[in-house]
């Protein structure tokens, strides 16, 4: 399975121990459903606060589930 | 008897005041002794009996306490398991524990239907809010020496065993824990750790003084960081990776800390660099809590503003010292042959007290190999110095400490052993900044068939719950292995840090 190389997508490779595993998650997949260990999500959001140099708020914190909701995130702090 | 009488101790003593809250609702002593005897009613009235076992496969809420309450006040087993943990392993820990029936959340219970015996409850639904409000009886009292929980631990045989904790450990470990470390009906503490692990009965012992326990659903460090302000937290009790994260949160220097009084750091040792800037940064005391599941709980504590202990200075490089033995836990160093060594000499790390549990479920032979002459075994190598203190060298056996969480390489092991292309299979412990350890799994492949990594990878996630998944799988030649054929590990360790140091 190949799915496109979105920045959620890419962001998630980057953190993972094994980085493809973020190849076989469909876009709107809950991530721990499919695998992917808690932990990796905390590196995750931390990331996404290093990158953008903001905390992240709970209704961020609640959207990081899935790719799609890692985008969102992203392309709204792109946003603002 | 313990756990029942906290609970209506509590409720009478001060009824109004809370007990326990989660992201979803708070519930104060009252309510949660009345709840809890509805629940144990309703059990009753399914016919639970005293002695059957209850498996509750849960995250972390609310309910998870509320039914460890509910089940021991009937004088039956609470049995919460890893709801991570992949169907097949809840079906072999269910063969071994034999439950009369499971509480699970809706998702859980859905991919567990019909492969579990018994009964089956959805945490939260309705028919369990039937159960918590429903008629009230009371129960005869358990004895101390009665299972009042059983934990389901890794293993070195790569099966999970079933830790049998009574509630006299549990009282155990209150008392140590209340004596040494001053709780308090004051105390508000956030515990993020998950309630299927050993450490709860910290979480235990903070109800038994009187205070108010906040279970927190799922870590991040972002919602840790407002719940201490928030709530106005005073304690809580971290793994050593979830305070390197806090203390990476961007929200942590604007976040009022000042309400807590300690931070409880445990399940594996702590950096020194990760201590001495949770020191400079966090505005309380840390203290070390050294402890194994089967030891009931903690064994040996360190508060951050205790003088700096006697130290080993015959050892170079020692480790930070884990603490001095919690008040009734009794701790040993001895060597092969079962003698007590003098300080400074590194042997197995032993212990004995009520808090040690009372065997392995339905285990005999590891339990006698565990408990010797009545002193746990803990498969800690290490020492006590002049004044007390425990030191952690190695590891008896090949456990990998992952964030807080066991793993035993034979569990990865049986796993890839199965998998098509694999002809030898070893795995270790990698150093790692943020889980301390991680597994990583070394494979000899098969000359016909060269199987890829992300496949074995899979294979894992399909049967190991994640944190157990390797990191990262090498395929080599050929397992160093003794004369006697055993795995030489730490060459593998050695070769793993070579390539690290090179890279």
């Amino acid at each position: 399975m190949t799915n496109k190389l979105t920045p959620g997508r890419v962001l998630l490779m980057e953190v993972l121990d094994v980085p493809q595993l973020a190849d076989t998650i469909a876009d709107d997949a809950d991530l721990i459903l499919a695998g992917i260990n808690s932990g990796d999500l905390i590196r995750l959001g931390l990331r996404i606060e290093e990158q953008t140099d903001l905390p992240l708020t709970d209704d961020e914190l609640i959207e990081l589930q899935t790719v799609n909701g890692i985008d969102n995130v992203l392309a709204n702090r792109t946003r603002e | 008897m313990w756990i029942p009488h906290v609970v209506q101790r509590n409720a009478m003593i001060r009824p109004d005041a809370l007990a326990l809250r989660d992201a979803a609702r708070e519930l104060t002593w009252q309510q949660l002794n009345a709840r809890t005897d509805a629940i144990a009613t309703a059990l009753a009235a399914q016919g639970v009996v005293h002695g059957d076992r209850i498996m509750v496969v849960s995250g972390n809420r609310s309910e998870v306490l509320e039914l460890c309450i509910a089940i021991t006040k009937l004088g039956a087993v609470f049995c919460p398991m890893n709801p991570n943990n992949p169907v097949p392993e809840l079906e072999y820990i269910a063969s071994n524990i034999r439950p009369v029936g499971v509480f699970a959340e809706r998702g859980l219970l859905d991919a567990l239907a019909g492969r579990l015996p018994g009964w089956s409850v959805a945490v939260g639904e309705a028919r369990y809010e039937e159960m918590a409000q429903g008629e009230r009886r009371s129960h005869p009292l358990p004895a101390q020496g009665d299972a009042a929980v059983i934990f389901s631990t890794s293993a070195t045989t790569g099966r999970s065993k079933a830790v049998v904790v009574a509630h006299r450990s549990l009282m155990a470990c209150y008392v140590g824990m209340a004596a040494e470390t001053a709780l308090s009906r004051d105390d508000v503490m956030l515990n993020p750790c998950p309630l299927f692990h050993g450490s709860m009965v910290i979480g235990l012992a903070l109800l038994a003084a009187g205070g108010q326990l906040v279970i927190e659903r799922d870590f991040t460090p972002q919602r840790f960081l407002s719940d201490v302000a928030r709530l106005r937290a005073t304690r809580a009790f971290l793994t050593p990776s979830m305070i390197r994260f806090v203390l990476q949160a961007k929200s942590f220097d604007t976040t009022d800390l000042s309400s807590l009084r300690e931070v409880m750091h445990g399940g594996g040792p702590i950096s020194a660099d990760v201590l001495r800037e949770g020191l400079a940064r966090f505005p309380c005391r840390f203290r070390s809590v050294y402890g194994i599941t089967e030891g009931g709980g903690p064994i040996a504590l360190r508060a951050s503003d205790e003088p700096e202990p006697a130290g080993l200075p015959h050892l170079k490089d020692p480790p930070l010292a884990a603490g001095r033995m919690m008040p009734g836990a009794h701790i040993v160093v001895l060597d092969d042959d079962g003698k007590i060594l003098p300080s400074g000499q590194i042997g197995e790390i032993c212990v004995r007290g009520d808090g040690v549990m009372e065997e392995y479920w339905d285990n005999s032979e590891a339990t006698q190999r565990s408990v010797v002459d009545g002193w746990l075994h803990t498969g800690d190598l290490g020492c006590l110095d002049a004044s007390g203190y425990v030191y952690l060298i190695d590891r008896k056996n090949d456990l990998i400490i992952r964030g807080g969480q066991n793993v035993y390489p034979a569990e990865i092991e049986r796993v890839l052993r199965k998998q098509p292309g694999v002809s030898d299979v070893a795995a270790v412990g990698m150093a790692s900044r943020d889980w301390g350890e991680v597994p990583v799994a070394f494979v000899v492949p098969d000359a016909a068939q060269r199987p890829s990594e992300l496949a074995l990878v899979s294979s894992c996630s399909a049967e190991l719950a994640s944190y157990k998944r390797p990191v990262a799988v090498y395929l080599i030649e050929e397992i160093p292995r003794n004369a006697a054929g055993k795995v030489l590990r730490r060459v593998l360790r050695e070769r793993l840090a070579a390539s690290t140091t090179a890279s």
